[in-house]
């Protein structure tokens, strides 16, 4: 009779070309999606928070963590995009944190991902996890390309559901969160199997991201 | 740092922010500060539904009654048919009361000489209009399982008694697919998960759409679940919905159970069993705080003192009240005993 948790993943791309207003904005949007959340009390029972963020490697910076408890991180924007150990964290982070149904336990409710990236993998490897994220749907995944230089493509090899927010301003950023949370507090329901074609409705995406079919 | 979030100019490349103090950001520290005061975290909240059980498009095709019996909160039923004595009731979750929602679960009962059906429906939250395919499949389910044993060739035939279940399902999903036309929407929105229960003489057939549970206890007090759980991996998540195609196929999935030595029969959506999982472990303890009243908690769930729930609506209500950290799901429990 264990508690039912709704893991929440956001991967924060931290590379260099995130320096600056970009991974400041990132910052203040999970301060921003940790107050939110705590408005909510069904997210203040269910929602559990983890932050990975990559840059030359990927660091689970929080790990799965209830909203109550939950600290927004420090980030720091410099070095390369190594999409592959990202992915390969945040698998590890899966196996390890979030709980599925068996005879004996209650399982969690389906992952719920956010993936922030403003650039192209620097690494070779991350088309290895992209597949299995994307053959074992282990979660939903909700990929979002920043700014102008994004590698949609790669993100595309992830996951179906690829956002586009060209404008990375503070702004921006926090319509984002806005989003994310309102993601949050919808996933808790009913919904169909992935596998049978069901999986969640996001809520409509605020003016200036849009989802690319 | 950690109380910078709302700066409305960007934040030097690579420099770190000093320390928020009035003198060095004058023009903004009030606004800031503010915007981060410590948030007081939210309490469950009730309040009525925002908005009309039954939307205007479909008023005209639903019965008024039948709109104000399934509309109702809490929706309960206290009957004797058939040999047995019926209690249940279906109460709106934590969730749905938060946030001015309404039910989406269903329950429904009708009997004709020796034969009586029952039906649980748990529409999906992710669908806009699941509590009305919930109530609708609920009904369908019990009135046409008799409507069409009665015209069967042999009205006491187990095989037609189920054919009869299964085509009830089936003239579910069709009425969903013509109320979806009617509110302009699609079939999916009005998604739900059903169990029908038919007793005829000493026999019990069970229908299963999705996910919930039967449990039935045995005059020696034994207590077996009927049917293996149909849950996927993740909470939540169902393989099948009515009005889906593979409804059909899952509601012709019957299971036959011998009822010569059952006292009880319980029929119950996710929000009552959930909670008590693995369903298994904790069905003859449920089972006992429904025949003999609850004094102890099961679990970690924190309940009430309630007095014997068979026969007593308003004790069931009370039982139903339990809470446990995350479960905020409707919760419907249907009884019958003898």
């Amino acid at each position: 009779m264990s508690l039912r948790r709704l893991p929440v993943y956001i991967l924060a791309d931290v590379s260099g070309s995130m320096r600056g207003t970009p991974v400041e904005s990132v910052k203040a949007g999970i301060r921003q999606l940790h107050r939110d959340l705590l408005t909510d009390p069904q997210a203040i029972e269910s929602a559990y928070l983890s932050v990975i963020t990559f840059a030359d490697v990927a660091i689970q910076v929080v790990p799965l963590t209830e909203v109550s408890g939950f600290i927004p991180p420090e980030m720091e924007a410099n070095g390369q995009t190594n999409y592959g150990d990202a992915l390969r964290v945040l698998i590890e982070c899966f196996e390890m944190e979030v709980v599925r149904t068996t005879a004996d336990q209650k399982g969690d409710w389906r992952p719920l991902v956010f993936i922030l990236s403003d650039g192209a993998p620097t690494d070779t490897g991350w088309t290895e996890y992209a597949r299995q994220l994307r053959e074992r749907r282990p979660a939903n995944i909700i990929a979002v390309a920043c700014g102008d230089h994004a590698d949609i493509s790669a993100l595309r090899e992830t996951t179906e559901t690829v956002i586009q927010m060209r404008d990375m301003s503070p702004d921006a950023f926090r319509a984002f969160f806005k989003f994310v949370s309102a993601s949050v507090k919808t996933t808790s329901a009913k919904v169909g199997s992935v596998g049978e074609g069901g999986g969640i409705t996001l809520p409509p995406p605020p003016p200036g991201i849009t989802i690319i079919p | 740092m950690s109380d910078l979030p709302e700066l409305p100019v960007p934040v030097p490349e690579a420099s770190p922010v000093p320390a928020m103090v009035p003198a060095m950001v004058p023009a903004m520290v009030s606004a800031t500060v503010s915007a981060e005061e410590p948030v007081v975290p939210a309490t469950w909240t009730a309040r009525d539904a925002d908005v009309s059980w039954c939307p205007a498009s479909l008023r005209e095709a639903l019965d008024a009654g039948f709109v104000l019996a399934a509309g109702a909160e809490p929706r309960t039923i206290d009957a004797r048919a058939a040999g047995w004595q019926v209690t249940g009731a279906g109460v709106r979750g934590r969730s749905h009361a938060h946030r001015g929602e309404h039910r989406d679960d269903a329950l429904a009962i009708a009997s004709r000489d020796d034969v009586l059906v029952l039906a649980v429906a748990d529409g999906a939250g992710s669908s806009a209009l699941s509590r009305i395919g919930a109530a609708v499949t609920a009904q369908f389910a019990v009135e046409n399982t008799l409507t069409r044993l009665a015209a069967a060739t042999d009205g006491t035939s187990l095989s037609q008694l189920g054919t009869a279940m299964a085509y009830a399902v089936h003239d579910a999903a069709l009425r969903l697919h013509e109320l979806a036309g009617l509110a302009a929407c699609a079939p999916t929105a009005l998604r739900t998960t059903v169990i029908i229960a038919a007793i005829m003489g000493e026999t019990m057939l069970v229908s299963q759409v999705g996910d919930g549970a039967v449990l039935v206890q045995r005059r020696d007090g034994g207590v077996v679940r009927v049917g293996a759980t149909r849950e996927t991996a993740w909470a939540g998540e169902v393989t099948c919905f009515v009005p889906d195609a593979c409804s059909m196929v899952q509601a012709a999935e019957l299971r036959q159970v011998s009822l010569a030595d059952v006292a009880l029969v319980a029929l119950m959506t996710d929000g009552v069993d959930d909670p008590f999982h693995p369903l298994e472990q904790s069905a003859a303890q449920l089972v006992a705080q429904w025949r003999e009243g609850t004094r102890d908690a099961i679990g970690t769930a924190r309940q009430p003192d309630a007095p014997p729930v068979l026969g007593n609506v308003d004790a069931l209500l009370r039982w139903l009240s339990f809470e446990q950290r995350g479960e905020v799901d409707d919760r419907t429990l249907l009884l019958a005993w003898r």
